[in-house]
C-alpha cells in the first residue's frame, strides 16, 4: 500500500467521528422530539410513583442536552445502556443480532452478483438479441416488485407449496446450522434479486460505454480476438463503476434488511430496530441507529478505496 | 509485386436514411518500405480507406463486393474474422489519431506492447518479449524504459503515449503501417519528434500509409500522395508533384489553405462544403466548389486518368489538355 493512499484512509477515518456526532445528535433529537415518552407503554398497569421512578431510571427527567451527554458518555466508556423493554444491555441484544444481519446482507450481494455479473456481461456483449432482452426485461421486473411482496411469492412457492425451503429458523437460529443457512435462501433471493437487476443495467451500459472507447478498437487493430477484446478490455474496464455501486449498495441493503427481517422473522438487527422503535426503546434505537450511520460510512469509505484500487487513474492525496 | 494492392474499394455506411458511400472506387497500391500520404478534408474517406484495409469499419460499415484488397497477393476480403485478428498488429499494424484515449487504463505500457506479441506469438517467451518491449520503448525515446515499463497510461504524457503507440505498432515487426492523423493532437515541438520518428523506424522494409490532413506532414514524411476528395481519388503523384505542380484544382485549393509562418497573409479558404451523406453532386464531386469549373464538370464524371507527369488526375481540365495535346501531335 502506497503512502498517498495510507494517507487518503486516514483522511477519511478522521472524518468519520465528525460525521458520527452530526448523526447521533441528529438521532437523538428527532427520537426524542415526539410527546409522551416509553412510560406512556406502562400508564395502563403502573401508578403515578411508579412512572417517577421509571423516569428517574433513565434520566428523563434531565433536560434533554443533558441525556444526550449522558448518552455520550455511556458511548465513550464503552456502555450503550441499558434496554427499557428487555432490560438488557444494549450492547449484547446487537451482538446477539448482528451476525443473522451479517449473514444476510453477505448472501444477498453473492447472491446479486452471481446472476448480475454473467446476465449484464451477456447482455452487453450480445446486445440487442434474445437474450438481452431477457435480462432487460427480467431486471425491469426486478427492480418493480417490491422486495417484501417478492418475499411473499418465494415463501408461498418454496416453503407453502413445494416445502423444500424453511421460511425461518425461528429459535434455532445458529444452533442448527443446516436450518440456519437453509433459512437464509429465501430471504437472500428476495433482498439479492433486486440488487441483481439493479448491477445487471449497471454492469450492461458500463460495458456499452467502454466498447466506444477509442482503446477498444485499438485492442483490435492490434489483433486481439473479440473473445479477449471482451473480457480482458472491456470487462475490465467496465467492473470500475459496477465495484463502486456495489459497495454504495450495501447501505441500501442494510435499510432493506429491515423489512425483509421482519416478514421472515428473523432475529437480527433490522427487527430489533424496528421493535425499539414501537416499543419506544430509545437506548436501542439510537444504538443501532449509529450502528447503521457507521456501517453506513465505512462501506462509503471501502468504495472510495476499492474505486482507487481498481483504476490506477485515480490518484489519492493529488498534492504532488 | 506491389504490398498492398487496393482495387476498386468502396465502402458503404448503409443507415436507415440511405446509403452513404464514405469511399467509392478507391485503387490504389503500396510497394515494400514505400511512404504513402492520404489527405484530404475532414470526411474525405480518408480513416474509412485505412480500417477498410483493417476490416475494421464500424457498423453499419460495409465494403461491397466488387472490392479487392491483396496483401502480398493474397487477398484480405477472404479472409475470416480470426485470420484477419492474426494479421492485424502482426502484419499491418494501426496507430491511431488519438494517444491519449487510444491506450487501456487500466492495463500498464508494459503489457500492452507484450500482449501485441504475446497474442500473435511473436518471441521466445515472456522474458524475451518483455526485453524486446522495453528495448523498443528506448528506441521510440522512453527515456528510463525499463523503469516506466510498469507504470500504466496516465503516468505518460501524450506525446510519450503516442511514442508507446507507434512501439507497439512495431513490435511485431510488420510489413505495413497504417498511422490515422499520428500528429494532430501533439503540439507543434512534439509534432516534429513523431514525424521524425516514424521516419527512422519505417525507414527499413515497413511501409507506411499516413492518413492526415496537414500537408506539411506529407512533405516531411512520404515519398506519394493520394488525395481524396468525397470518398474518391483527385490526385496521386510523387510529393514533388504536389507541391511543385499541382493538377486538380482541389489540391491547389488544399495547398494554399496550409498555413505558413508568414505575418498577416490570410489563410485561403474553399468555398461551400465537401459533400456528406447520400446526397452527392452529380458530375465531378468536386465543381460546386471548384472556380475553374466548365459546363461539362456538372454531367461528366472524370476518370482518374495519367497527368503526364507520372502522377494521375481525376479532372477533366486535364484530361482534356492531355487528349489535346494527342491530337495535336502528328
Amino acid at each position: 500500500m502506497d503512502s498517498d493512499l495510507r494517507d487518503f484512509i486516514l483522511r477519511r477515518v478522521v472524518q468519520i467521528p465528525v460525521v458520527l456526532f452530526l448523526v447521533s445528535v441528529i438521532v437523538f433529537y428527532i427520537i426524542h422530539l415526539p410527546e409522551g415518552g416509553p412510560e406512556a407503554l406502562l400508564s395502563g398497569q403502573a401508578g403515578d410513583e411508579a412512572i417517577r421512578e421509571f423516569r428517574d431510571r433513565y434520566n428523563l427527567n434531565e433536560p434533554l442536552y443533558v441525556q444526550y451527554l449522558l448518552w455520550i458518555q455511556g458511548i465513550l466508556t464503552g456502555s450503550l445502556g441499558t434496554s427499557i423493554t428487555t432490560n438488557q444491555p444494549v450492547a449484547s441484544l446487537i451482538a446477539s443480532r448482528l451476525p443473522v444481519t451479517l449473514m444476510l446482507g453477505f448472501f444477498s450481494v453473492a447472491i446479486s452478483v452471481m446472476i448480475a455479473v454473467p446476465a449484464g456481461y451477456i447482455s452487453a456483449v450480445e446486445q440487442y438479441t434474445w437474450k438481452d432482452h431477457t435480462a432487460t426485461v427480467l431486471a425491469f421486473v426486478g427492480l418493480s416488485i417490491p422486495n417484501f411482496f417478492l418475499a411473499i411469492l418465494l415463501i408461498k412457492l418454496f416453503s407453502v407449496e413445494l416445502g423444500w425451503l424453511p421460511i425461518t429458523a425461528s429459535g434455532q437460529m445458529f444452533s442448527d446450522w443446516s436450518l440456519t443457512l437453509k433459512s437464509m435462501v429465501l430471504p437472500s433471493l428476495a433482498l439479492g434479486t433486486a440488487l441483481a437487476a439493479h448491477v445487471t443495467r449497471i454492469l450492461r451500459s458500463s460495458m456499452l460505454d467502454i466498447y466506444s472507447e477509442e482503446y477498444v478498437h485499438v485492442a483490435r487493430a492490434k489483433g486481439l480476438p473479440e473473445k479477449m477484446v471482451n473480457r480482458s478490455i472491456v470487462f475490465k474496464n467496465a467492473l470500475i463503476p459496477v465495484i463502486t455501486i456495489v459497495m454504495l449498495q450495501m447501505g441500501y441493503v442494510l435499510g432493506a434488511t429491515v423489512i425483509i427481517e421482519e416478514v421472515f422473522a428473523m432475529p437480527g438487527l433490522g427487527r430489533l430496530m424496528l421493535n425499539s422503535v414501537v416499543g419506544r426503546d430509545y437506548p436501542v434505537m439510537q444504538a443501532v441507529v449509529l450502528l447503521y450511520a457507521t456501517a453506513y460510512l465505512v462501506f462509503n469509505l471501502i468504495a472510495d478505496v476499492a474505486y482507487g484500487l481498481v483504476d490506477p487513474r485515480i490518484k489519492y492525496g493529488g498534492e504532488h | 509485386m506491389a504490398l498492398l494492392e487496393v482495387e476498386n474499394l468502396c465502402t458503404e455506411f448503409r443507415t436507415k436514411d440511405g446509403t452513404v458511400t464514405a469511399v467509392d472506387d478507391v485503387s490504389f497500391t503500396i510497394d515494400k518500405g514505400e511512404r504513402i500520404g492520404v489527405v484530404g478534408e475532414s470526411g474525405a474517406g480518408k480513416s474509412v480507406t485505412g480500417l477498410s484495409i483493417l476490416q475494421l469499419v464500424e457498423y453499419p460499415g460495409v465494403i461491397t463486393d466488387d472490392s479487392s484488397i491483396r496483401l502480398n497477393g493474397e487477398d484480405l476480403l477472404a479472409k475470416s474474422e480470426d485470420e484477419m485478428a492474426s494479421i492485424r498488429g502482426n502484419e499491418i499494424a494501426w496507430i491511431p489519431q488519438d494517444p491519449l484515449s487510444s491506450l487501456n487504463p487500466t492495463s500498464t505500457i508494459g503489457e500492452q506492447i507484450v500482449e501485441t506479441m504475446r497474442i500473435h506469438g511473436y518471441g521466445d517467451d515472456e522474458n524475451d518479449r518483455r526485453q524486446r518491449a522495453i528495448s523498443l520503448l528506448a528506441d521510440v525515446g522512453i527515456p528510463d524504459a525499463a523503469n516506466r515499463f510498469d507504470d500504466y497510461p496516465s503516468e505518460y504524457s501524450g506525446g510519450m503515449r503516442q511514442r508507446v503507440l507507434i512501439a507497439m505498432a512495431l513490435s511485431c515487426e510488420p510489413s505495413l503501417i497504417i498511422a490515422d492523423e499520428p500528429t494532430t493532437a501533439l503540439d507543434v515541438s512534439t509534432q516534429a519528434q513523431i514525424v521524425n520518428l516514424l521516419r527512422d523506424v519505417t525507414s527499413n522494409d515497413t511501409a507506411l500509409m499516413v492518413i492526415t490532413h496537414e500537408l506539411g506532414l506529407v512533405a516531411e514524411l512520404c515519398e506519394r500522395v493520394m488525395v481524396l476528395y468525397a470518398g474518391t481519388v483527385a490526385e496521386k503523384s510523387d510529393v514533388a508533384g504536389i507541391f511543385d505542380d499541382p493538377k486538380h484544382p482541389y489540391t491547389k485549393n488544399l495547398l494554399k489553405c496550409s498555413p505558413h509562418l508568414t505575418m498577416g497573409e490570410e489563410l485561403n479558404t474553399i468555398p461551400g462544403s465537401m459533400p456528406v451523406g447520400s446526397e452527392r453532386p452529380s458530375g465531378c464531386q468536386f465543381h460546386p466548389r471548384c472556380s475553374e469549373a466548365m459546363e461539362e464538370c456538372s454531367v461528366v464524371e472524370p476518370e482518374l486518368l495519367p497527368d503526364g507527369d507520372g502522377g494521375e488526375v481525376a479532372c477533366l481540365l486535364h484530361t482534356d489538355q492531355e487528349y489535346n495535346m494527342k491530337v495535336d501531335q502528328p
